[in-house]
């Protein structure tokens, strides 16, 4: 496989854990701008753990993940009981705040005669750990799309229990939902959780591919894109955020069609499909019926 | 079973309830009747833990439940169905089933069966969106009926419906009480009340202003002055 292919599917594969993570609270009726506060929290996290405290790599990654689900548990227990934009501003908030401490962060060690560690705006470099233990591109690439094949699998078994239909039943109608029997608030701090963990996890995964990250690579802009993946791959599978990160890291940045005008055709995208499919590509009518067609009987467990 | 006690809301200078007193015994149906804007869904709210009160309890098996979140009184047996109806419209109608006790759930072939029972069990895979009312009102009661509630509140079981598929949701709604299940139904439609309710309260105002068998609490004059105005 070529250099440029590795490469493209490298950061489809990365950043497909975060739009599961907008996804997983959208689906939850909740519209976050801060899940790239999550990645961040990820990518810091782990490239500490084997940069610094020279912790294996699959160590580091649940590390960089608990982290970051840590952080937005506490982020949801503040924010969740906020409503629609001020939930959204609140963690667009808060992700800002996360960069700008990264910018202000430096905490490095000594290692082979150099500085290792976040250096405040700076960034940090020095996450060689792939590198040094001669993990090549497409192991690395095998070892993302492993993790990820688990998380959708994760994603679909969930889909169809009693968790996922509580996480519709809130998004859809939390009233109905409370009178369901069914505590709005506990369950989508679990949501919240949930989606800081795979956030974090991307992050990890991410400063390990690069080896060098910095504060500015989480800006908002990141977080409206994991947001829109989900609305424009559609929100009634978890197949569809992996979709709109085909779409836009697949298509429109990769490819020369689009040169210079990705961020136009983006965002046309987005609004185009606001208006015409306000719930994205696989939207639930055609995953029903999609299910419906599907000639193998497949159920919701029971 | 039930015990309300001067129950008093109001929203902006607004007595949406104005002392209400009430008392359910378990198993009994109880009819719910007043003009628009007399405070019939805005105590169902109250019971449900939506709306907050001012003053006044809701006992419910001898507990206050007034200040409980909503989910925590549903959890205690207490379900409804709402005026306008109120569905996972981008569920099926067994989903629609199947979600109505998260925990531990309901299965499959029990929502099967109690959509059989509603009589919409060929509607099972389809979109909740998708139904036509009178089966969406089902789909809505078979839905509560899952819960296995020991108190329904229903708000206008029929609303919009024809004749025909009243007198279907009045038999449905006496086969339910049958089960033992008490029940508070506010409706419009004297015939559907007649046909489950023994007793029979009247709001006006936030206010009861009658209480006793449908025929005595429609001779009333203040329930007819509340219906027809100072002509009545």
């Amino acid at each position: 496989m070529d250099e440029f292919a590795v490469g493209v599917l490298s950061n489809v594969g990365m950043i497909s854990f975060l739009a599961l993570s907008a996804y997983l609270l959208l689906v939850a009726g909740e519209i976050s701008f801060g899940q790239q506060g999550f990645f961040a929290i990820g990518a810091y996290g782990a490239g500490i753990g084997t940069a610094l405290w020279g912790w294996p790599l699959g160590v580091a990654l649940a590390w960089g993940a608990a982290t970051a689900a840590v952080a937005a548990a506490l982020v949801g227990a503040l924010t969740l009981r906020l409503r629609g934009m001020y939930f959204a501003v609140a963690t667009l908030a808060f992700a800002e705040a996360v960069r700008i401490a990264f910018e202000l962060t430096r905490y490095q060690i000594e290692i082979d005669g150099e500085p290792v560690g976040p250096d405040g705006i700076d960034g940090f470099r020095g996450i060689r750990h792939v590198l040094e233990h001669d993990i090549g591109p497409v192991q690395y690439l095998a070892l993302i799309y492993a993790l990820l094949a688990a998380t959708l699998v994760l994603f679909l078994w969930v889909e169809r229990t009693r968790i996922g239909r509580v996480l519709r039943m809130i998004g859809e109608d939390p009233t109905l939902a409370a009178m369901q029997g069914v505590d709005i608030a506990r369950a989508k701090l679990a949501a919240a959780t949930a989606a800081g963990a795979l956030a974090g996890l991307g992050g990890g995964l991410y400063a390990h591919l690069t080896t060098y990250v910095e504060p500015r690579n989480f800006d908002v802009m990141l977080g409206v894109h994991s947001l829109a993946y989900g609305l424009i791959g559609g929100l009634g599978t978890a197949f569809g955020p992996l979709l709109g990160v085909a779409i836009d890291i697949g298509l429109l940045e990769s490819t020369r069609w689009f040169s210079g005008y990705r961020m136009i055709v983006f965002g046309g995208l987005v609004a185009v499909l606001l208006i015409l499919r306000p719930r994205g590509l696989l939207d639930e009518r055609l995953v029903h019926r999609l299910r419906s067609a599907w000639p193998f009987g497949v159920h919701a467990a029971h | 079973m039930l015990h309300i006690d001067g129950l008093g809301v109001h929203f902006d200078g607004v007595r949406a309830l104005d002392g209400v007193d009430l008392t359910l015994a378990a198993g009994e149906a109880l009819g719910l009747i007043g003009p628009n804007g007399s405070g019939k869904t805005t105590l169902f709210d109250t019971i449900c833990g939506l709306i907050g009160p001012d003053s006044g309890r809701v006992l419910f098996d001898g507990r206050d439940i007034v200040g409980e979140p909503a989910h925590a009184i549903a959890r205690r047996g207490i379900a409804r169905t709402f005026q306008g109806v109120r569905l996972f419209e981008r569920m099926t109608a067994l989903e629609n089933v199947r979600c109505a006790r998260p925990e531990p759930g309901v299965t499959r072939s029990e929502a099967e069966q109690l959509l059989e029972r509603v009589g919409i069990r060929q509607f099972a895979d389809a979109l909740a969106e998708d139904l036509p009312l009178a089966a969406r009102r089902r789909l809505e009661l078979a839905r509560v009926l899952a819960r296995r509630p020991r108190l329904l509140l229903l708000d206008e079981p029929a609303g919009a419906m024809n004749q025909a598929e009243t007198i279907e949701m009045a038999q449905l709604l006496r086969l339910v009480h049958a089960g033992g299940c008490a029940m508070i139904v506010v409706e419009h439609r004297i015939e559907l009340v007649a046909e489950i309710c023994p007793r029979v309260l009247a709001l006006d105002c936030g206010r009861v202003v009658a209480e006793g068998s449908l025929d005595a609490v429609l001779a009333d004059a203040r329930v007819r002055s509340a219906y027809l105005g100072a002509a009545g």
